[in-house]
């Protein structure tokens, strides 16, 4: 039998503690082991961003990090960004701007959005193109995303949150 | 006409707080109980024969359950059903021998997917490598090695159509003017890859599959052919589509890969395409020869153009091959009254992936050199490309046109078009300032493209390429249902692929059945066994095509409820109206019966019906649009419903150091005739234009000369991200379509259509001085240094 590895770590605030094989991936756990499928996998190597979870404060691509580096971390992914099935202010902004179409990439540039706003409440036109550079959408052109940012930033400041 | 409240809203989308929320629900979401899942061994090799293939070692692995091969295969199915006339085996397996780099070999079913890739690792498979032939020309030639032996030709298709006198506009030339061209390889890749869930079920004899594709129907029957049932067993679920930009419109080999397999291990199996896969085995359109002679007077009338077409379509003739050359001729003579064409085809086979659609399907590769041959002709006539644009514009008086292949222009006014977005690129003010700025070493370039836009597809378009046209009709169906509390649900024969096809659906029934577009459901997930028919979701067709069938369906609804209502209300049906789902007596408004109670009189009291009346408040209504015609002895038929009209206008600046192209502005001017939703038409455009900007500028699937594939990860194959995507601005002008009764216009392409050869035609104009030619769709960044420097 392959061997498996104990780990407890917080999704969404709750405490989750599992058994995972060594090689298993982040997002293929946050899928499969905890049926959190809001996560979508897109590349597998780094490159399109539709993995992102905030990971202790940090977004980061969960396709690039096994589950067992993960022992001991927060994370959150969009499922834990709605309180009460009230939408984040990020998440209205976007629904209201036409930030998305598929969706697919959605989560992954919603998570994304979180950390840069978390960490520059009024960013500039580049500073919202640079902070999610690391996101591909195919659907958009960002055009819509890029506004959807804007108006989140204006919402999260006029909601003090 | 009635005033609309809905059609025209930007309503904000139903579909999205599921999907904001993490509760999409896409192929990768979606699990059976006792599920297997899949891997699949790719060949390494562009051209080999298969001498043996040896995969015991894998089953020995704990959590293997079985494998498939191309013997299996051939076995248990039938080759893929293709619109050409040659022999050709197309299973969803390599079948003794690989065409291609990232064939598929062989396919274990394991407990999960880290197991099934082990497996991979301990199978034996021993090749004769075999020349691979890569170039459409060289495969053509007497002496290149041949991919299907009994096809006896690389050259699968080809055939002439001669529009007009074409040897008289020649004859009347004052300039002739030859031109070669070429347009790169480049796709979409959606977000989510493909994949698909097979499931065998023995007691019936039937298959369930679920997979990620938005044209399912029109594939289906090749399905199930493939797969020797009848259609009625084998059911079809197409859930949330990640992205599809046509990549996911074909004949999706592992779908049958996958049921078969489930027929042999007895289990359902799943397959996810990973990027690689989809990079390298998913879909490649085809790279395109464009050889040019056009007729041209010395005042710019077009007189005529012959057009020798080469599509290299890969190793096999896919379904809806071979259509990037006949979808074109839905607009042969863009908006131009060009009075003889001549189009001289050739589809040719060669080692590369299988090629397939691409979000405007052929209309990039044949707006390439067409807009691009209007610059050409400008320069040798000492013309601007614009006064060539006006002189031969089809007149807005002209409407509606019969183009020289028989296709119906419904409506537009294309020099109102290029009017406006010249006065809002400031055309005239930016020639000046070229001028000064070349003084200082900067080199601005400004590009103008105007197209028509086909919007949805007559069906017989597919059959041309048989020889003889045999096909007709751009129909397409929906349901609708008004439940027994007032509930609206609408079934359509299209999936939704992203584009926001749901809520302007929910739209369209709101206002003519007049309830809350909240309280209707927009059923999300496509079924083949419920659903009504369509080909599906491809070629612009929801606007004009689906939103009619929707408008149909609830006009019969609504007829429906009133004539109930009339007898209840003892009033003229006249006389009854609808608002918020309350009928009520226009003079006597409080006397009312809400849309419920009707519906529950349709299913619950049909005493009370009328005589003939047929109980339920639901119907199903198919668009049946009377122009879409059969072809006629010369092969001319209408081949759109609706043809949308853009101008697209981009000024730039080549930095001369790096090779780099700045998209400084960029406008779109569409006109897209009544928007139901102008929020969601400008986010097709935006969207499109950054696929086309990505596939002048990044994208390119490049082969090496043994046919290895050089592009198979995003770190290789480069897309467009936030930082280097230009912003863009849209301005509309509206002239509704007269031939529907919405007079909405498909408008999902266009956006990424005109993007090469606006770029191509801007850049050449940037760097005129130095005397460039493009003549090829591609422009990275060395490839533009060098135009810059070397010239």
């Amino acid at each position: 039998m392959v061997k498996k590895y104990a780990i407890n770590l917080t999704v969404n605030g709750i405490n989750y503690e599992k058994e995972v094989e060594a090689r298993k991936l982040l997002v293929d756990f946050i899928r499969e082991d905890i049926g959190l499928t809001g996560t979508h996998i897109g590349c597998e190597h780094g490159q399109c961003g539709a993995c992102t979870v905030v990971f202790n404060g940090k977004s980061l691509k969960s396709c690039l990090m096994f589950a067992v580096q993960a022992d001991g971390a927060e994370i959150l992914t969009v499922e834990g960004l709605a309180k009460d099935e009230k939408l984040h202010p990020i998440q209205e902004a976007f629904w209201e701007n036409h930030g998305l179409q598929c969706g697919y990439c959605t989560p992954g540039v919603l998570m994304s959005s979180y950390v840069l706003l978390k960490e520059n409440p009024q960013p500039s036109e580049e500073d919202i193109r640079e902070g999610i550079s690391g996101n591909i959408c195919r659907c958009t052109g960002y055009v819509n995303i890029v506004k959807a940012i804007k108006e989140a930033s204006k919402k999260i400041e006029g909601a003090g949150i | 006409m009635k005033e609309y409240k809905w059609i025209g809203a930007k309503v904000k989308r139903f579909e999205d707080p599921r999907f904001l929320t993490g509760r999409g629900n896409y192929i990768g979401d979606i699990n059976c109980p006792n599920q297997l899942h899949a891997a699949i061994l790719r060949s390494p090799h562009a051209h080999a024969k298969i001498k043996n293939i040896d995969y015991s070692d894998a089953l020995k692995l704990p959590g293997v359950f079985g494998g498939l091969t191309g013997g299996d295969v051939a076995n248990m199915s039938d080759p893929f059903m293709t619109l050409v006339t040659v022999p050709m085996k197309y299973y969803c397996m390599a079948f003794n021998k690989v065409r291609y780099v990232g064939e598929p070999v062989v396919a274990i079913a394991a407990e999960n997917r880290y197991i099934a890739e082990d497996a991979l690792d301990l199978i034996k498979v021993e090749y004769e490598p075999l020349t691979p032939v890569m170039d459409s020309e060289k495969a053509m030639e007497k002496d290149a090695p041949l991919l299907h032996e009994e096809a006896g030709s690389n050259l699968c298709w080809h055939d002439t159509f001669p529009y007009g006198d074409i040897d008289e506009a020649f004859k009347k030339a004052d300039e002739i003017i030859k031109e070669r061209f070429t347009f790169h390889s480049y796709s979409s890749t959606p977000m989510e890859t493909m994949g698909c869930i097979g499931n065998y079920n023995p007691a019936e004899g039937s298959f369930t599959a679920w997979s990620t594709m938005h044209v399912p129907m029109l594939f289906h029957m090749a399905l199930a052919m493939a797969l020797r049932v009848v259609g009625s067993k084998l059911r079809l679920i197409v859930p949330d589509v990640g992205g599809g930009f046509g990549n996911k419109a074909k004949v999706y080999p592992y779908v049958v890969l996958a049921c078969l397999l489930s027929k042999k291990v007895g289990r359902p199996v799943k397959w996810i395409e990973d990027r690689r896969e989809h990079l390298m085995a998913c879909v490649q359109p085809p790279g395109r020869i464009a050889e040019y002679e056009v007729a041209v007077k010395k005042d710019g009338t077009i007189l005529g153009i012959k057009e020798k077409l080469i599509d290299n379509v890969g190793a096999y003739t896919r379904l809806p091959e071979p259509n990037h050359m006949m979808r074109p001729f839905q607009i042969l003579v863009g908006c131009y009254k060009i009075p003889a064409i001549e189009i001289d085809g050739y589809i040719v086979n060669t080692n590369k992936c299988p090629s397939g659609a691409n979000r405007g399907l052929g209309l990039q590769q044949y707006y390439f050199p067409l807009e691009r041959i209007i610059d050409i002709i400008a320069k040798r006539l000492g013309m601007d490309p614009v006064d060539i644009r006006f002189k031969n514009f089809i007149q807005p008086s002209e409407f509606p046109y019969t183009t020289p292949n028989g296709s119906i222009y419904d409506s537009g006014d294309y020099p109102n078009t290029l009017k406006k977005i010249l006065e809002m690129i400031d055309y005239k003010g930016f020639r000046k300032e070229q001028e000064k700025l070349r003084k200082e070493g900067i080199y601005r370039g400004i590009g103008i493209v105007t197209i028509v836009e086909p919007g949805g597809v007559n069906i017989g378009l597919l059959s041309m390429s048989l020889g003889i046209p045999i096909l007709s009709g751009a129909d397409d169906h929906a349901v609708v249902r008004v439940d027994n509390t007032g509930g609206v649900t609408v079934l359509l024969g299209c999936p939704s692929m992203g584009t926001g096809l749901l809520t302007a659906a929910a739209q369209v029934a709101a206002d003519i059945l007049d309830v809350n577009p909240e309280n209707i459901n927009v059923i999300s997930q496509y079924d083949s066994s419920t659903h009504p028919w369509s080909t599906g979701t491809h070629g612009s067709r929801f606007a004009c095509s689906m939103a009619e069938a929707v408008a149909g369906a609830a006009k019969i609804v609504r007829n429906k409820a009133l004539m109930v209502a009339s007898g209840m209300l003892e009033a003229n049906i006249d006389d009854l109206d609808i608002k918020e789902g309350l009928i009520f007596v226009k003079s006597v408004p409080e006397k009312a019966i809400p849309l419920a109670r009707v519906a529950t009189i349709t299913n619950f009291s049909t005493a009370l019906l009328p005589p003939g009346f047929e109980p339920g408040l639901e119907a199903r209504y198919a668009f049946r649009f009377d122009k879409a015609n059969l072809a006629d002895e010369k092969r001319r038929m209408n081949m759109a419903v609706t043809y949308a009209n853009s101008a697209h206008a981009a000024i730039i600046e080549v930095d001369m150091e790096t090779g780099e192209v700045k998209v400084l502005k960029y406008i779109v001017l569409s006109d897209a005739g009544t928007m139901i939703n102008p929020m969601i038409v400008d986010g097709q455009i935006h969207g499109g234009v950054i696929h086309g900007f990505g596939g002048t500028f990044l994208e390119e699937f490049i082969y090496d000369e043994n046919g290895q594939q050089l592009t198979t990860t995003f770190l290789d194959y480069l897309l467009p991200k936030a930082p280097d995507s230009p912003d863009i601005q849209i301005e509309h002008t509206i002239t509704p379509s007269p031939f529907t009764s919405i007079g909405a216009k498909g408008i999902g392409e266009g956006g990424a259509v005109p993007v090469p050869v606006l770029m191509a035609n801007a850049i050449e104009d940037a760097l005129s001085p130095f005397s460039v030619k493009i003549r090829d769709s591609r422009m990275n960044i060395e490839k533009v240094w060098t135009m810059a420097n070397k010239s």
